[in-house]
């Protein structure tokens, strides 16, 4: 007899999407299991945010397949998900509070909710506070918040520690791994990759729309040099490194 | 691999917000901002310089302070109605660009944010006709006239705001597909179109000239403010009911053509 397993959380197969004759994803692959944290690694064009697009709806792929939850993707499956991607999305004249309200009713979720968020990622103090005095660092932290308001099984961060301070970095970094041990997945682009060593169960790398490894952190780094690995994928695959 | 495929369904719970509440939740982003101070300044810097302008002239000299401040008030909200429209779009949906990416990747379907925003933005409208209407009413108060008038007075404030529904519908339908510029355009030619073709035989096919033709029976005046002669064909108030009808199914087709254009927009 079989053991069931558990669906992943995310499946990526042979994803295409083209614009106007440049292929942005050229048949990517990805699965990413329930409960792990996932660090996509890829350079710049590589197809990062344009994959966790698609994922989201935002996007239509031009070919191939996507998975959530073991189930032929569909709309009513994102209510699953939630995401931080490019930019947090917020309103200026807004406060944190107010945000978080638009969204919890938007999602079905309840408002204590919202106290909850806010805790967890340290914004409780300025609540009340427009975003437009916000730092980036907070911005970014509320984008946070507004993607975990749902309790969603699958979080896709896209480059999250980007225009953070180390200690900012540092924060992210805890929300994530607190994330990974309440069993939420976590799918996390960066070029940090220090941070995706530390933070990812599994790496995937991401090369011209095309994932050229996936597998174990260990794997790719030859000799524990993470950043050795990720330029022997990008050398192999011709991409020109200096 | 995985093999399995019984991923547990969403929970009809999330992702599923009435109508009312995503409506809501557009009320609560316009409550700060330019839209809010726009809907409540709007009249009064409209209707109070008139008031103020109509003391001084001839027409009050002669007894008739009250339907040269109506007249002038009116024409000129004939005239804003098309750009508000316009501007309320053109500022809302510029407020949510960024956003766009967040809700959109939520499990709601997209229409509703559509007609949401658009109910938003018409009640908004609705707000500063009020606005409008009640001061409006208190130049009629002062001038003794507002027992006789006031019927008048309620249809020609918010007969251009019913049939400026399509004025709304094409404002968001232009910001979601082209963005704020054009918006504004399509407002500022409304503006003027609007009111260079209410009194002509094709109004019907000029959208933006719907609020300004409904004013013209109503109010008794051409486009320009000055009242109609007793015979002019503009008397007419059989074109109130034809520019309604008009409007309500323009906005049914825009917002639907909306709704397919936001379905399928990629971000």
């Amino acid at each position: 007899m079989a053991i069931p397993t558990r669906p992943a959380a995310l499946e990526v197969r042979g994803l295409r999407k083209d614009y106007r004759g440049h292929a942005a994803l050229d048949g990517a692959d990805l699965t990413v299991d329930a409960g792990e944290v996932f660090g996509l690694l890829g350079p710049n064009g590589a197809g990062k945010t344009t994959l966790m697009k698609a994922v989201l709806g935002l996007v239509r792929p031009t070919g191939g397949e996507i998975r959530l939850f073991g189930l032929p993707h569909e709309r009513r499956l994102l209510a699953e998900v939630g995401a931080l991607v490019e930019t947090p999305g917020l309103w200026a004249r807004l406060d944190a509070v107010g945000h978080l309200r638009i969204h919890a009713r938007l999602r079905g979720v309840a408002a204590a909710r919202i106290d909850t968020v806010l805790e967890l990622v340290g914004l409780a103090g300025v609540r009340d506070r427009p975003v437009a005095q916000y730092s980036l660092g907070m911005r970014w932290r509320l984008g946070i918040a507004v993607a975990l308001l749902a309790r969603p099984r699958l979080v896709l961060l896209d480059e999250p520690t980007n225009g953070l301070d180390p200690v900012g970095i540092r924060e992210m970094r805890a929300i994530i791994r607190g994330l990974a041990a309440d069993g939420t997945t976590v799918l996390v682009s960066s070029h940090q990759l220090a941070e995706i060593a530390q933070i990812c169960d599994r790496i995937g790398v991401l090369v011209a729309g095309r994932t050229r490894y996936q597998g174990t952190v260990e794997g790719l780094a030859a000799g524990g040099d993470l950043e050795a690995g990720f330029f022997r994928v990008l050398e192999e695959c011709g991409w020109a490194v200096r | 691999m995985h093999t399995a495929t019984l991923g547990a369904p969403a929970s009809p719970r999330l992702d599923n917000p009435s109508l009312l509440t995503v409506t809501r939740t557009e009320m609560a982003r316009t409550r700060h901002g330019f839209l809010a101070w726009y809907t409540l300044l709007a009249p009064v810097v409209a209707a109070v310089p008139l008031f103020l302008g109509s003391l001084g002239s001839s027409e009050a000299a002669a007894g008739q302070l009250w339907e040269i401040f109506r007249n002038v008030t009116l024409e000129f909200w004939g005239v804003l109605v098309p750009i508000t429209a316009a501007l309320y779009a053109a500022m809302s949906v510029r407020a949510d660009e960024d956003a766009w990416r967040l809700l959109f990747s939520y499990g709601v379907p997209r229409w509703r944010y559509l007609v949401g925003k658009f109910v938003a933005l018409s009640a908004l409208l609705a707000l500063c006709t009020t606005l409008l209407c009640a001061l409006l009413a208190v130049g009629a108060l002062l001038t003794g006239r507002l027992a006789d008038d006031w019927p008048t007075l309620v249809a020609a404030a918010y007969l251009p705001w019913l049939t400026g529904l399509a004025c709304t519908a094409l404002a968001l339908v232009v910001a979601l597909a082209w963005g704020t510029g054009p918006t504004i355009a399509v407002g500022v030619a409304g503006m003027l179109g609007g009111a260079l073709v209410a009194d002509k035989d094709f109004w019907w096919a000029v959208p933006v000239a719907w609020p300004m033709r409904v004013i013209l029976p109503l109010a008794g005046i051409g486009p320009n403010g000055v009242p109609l002669p007793a015979d002019s064909p503009l008397h007419d108030r059989g074109v109130i009911a034809p520019a309604i009808v008009l409007a309500l199914s323009l906005t049914a087709v825009l917002l639907a053509v909306g709704a397919v254009h936001l379905t399928r927009k990629e971000i």
